[in-house]
């Protein structure tokens, strides 16, 4: 299965498919309500931007623009949308893990996908 | 309003700027209230129909913005920009009708019409079953939902 632990937090490979197709291993955030990645990579995939959205949180809100996308999450191709983000390393989100019935064991730091 | 091609893209955010009232502090029956420390004045009861335009201003001008860093990095083109705005515009003319309406739902605006869900991807999936690939506009309402620990 594609979830390893790197540092004490949970990494997932994706892999994202506009004009261009791309392997990322993602940093697993069940804090984020959606997908992101890197706003460079948008353009190195040639995504086709679909919208904005307005999102608020701890720091105050911004207007995030989103992509239209395939992804390949463990093992399922999604059409989602993904969120553009001033950030080094995409990261996965609510949206994507909640296709997945999965236990964590944070103490042998192991991720074991039931359902996939 | 709608962008067109005669004009440059500065003209067309001044004349966006433009289509909200001006600040509260240009309306000649608000001046009476200035005299007051600007401090003081913020904390005035300014009617709330015009508050809702200053903020209007406001966010029209960050989302623009926004807008033309894209632009600028070739995400999106000028039509869209228009495109988006308008969603936007439609959205803050309707924003206190769909709080009380829809609270802690999102709101998705596309291609004029509103559409509400309970997670961003049930209101674009109804949105794009109507309009396909039309560019929307998504704000939740009164819900805090941002990307954890990396912001």
């Amino acid at each position: 299965m594609s979830f390893f632990f790197r540092s004490g937090a949970l990494y997932s490979k994706i892999k994202i498919m506009g004009v261009v197709t791309k392997e990322y291993e993602a940093l697993v955030d069940t804090g984020a309500a959606k997908t992101g990645i890197p706003i460079n990579e948008c353009q190195k995939l040639g995504l086709r931007a679909s919208g904005i959205e307005w999102t608020e949180g701890l720091f105050g809100g911004d207007y995030l623009p989103l992509f239209e996308s395939k992804i390949e999450f463990a093992g399922k191709v999604l059409d989602k949308d993904i969120v553009g983000l001033p950030i080094r390393i995409p990261i996965v989100g609510r949206d994507l893990i909640r296709h997945l019935k999965m236990t964590l064991d944070w103490r042998m730091l192991v991720a074991n996908v039931e359902d996939p | 309003m709608s962008y067109t091609q005669e004009e440059s893209l500065l003209q067309y955010s001044q004349r966006l700027m433009s289509y909200t009232r001006p600040l509260i502090s240009d309306i000649p029956e608000m001046q009476s209230y200035m005299w007051k420390s600007q401090q003081e004045y913020v904390h005035m009861d300014i009617p709330a129909s015009l508050q809702r335009y200053e903020r209007m201003r406001r966010e029209l001008g960050a989302l623009f913005n926004r807008l033309k860093m894209l632009l600028e990095k070739g995400l999106i083109d000028e039509s869209s920009i228009n495109e988006i705005l308008e969603q936007k515009i439609i959205f803050e003319e309707r924003r206190v009708e769909l709080e009380e309406k829809y609270h802690s739902k999102v709101v998705v605006v596309c291609n004029g019409e509103v559409f509400v869900g309970e997670t961003i991807d049930d209101a674009v999936a109804k949105a794009k079953a109507k309009h396909g690939d039309r560019l929307y506009y998504s704000e939740a309402l009164g819900v805090t939902d941002f990307p954890s620990v990396l912001f």
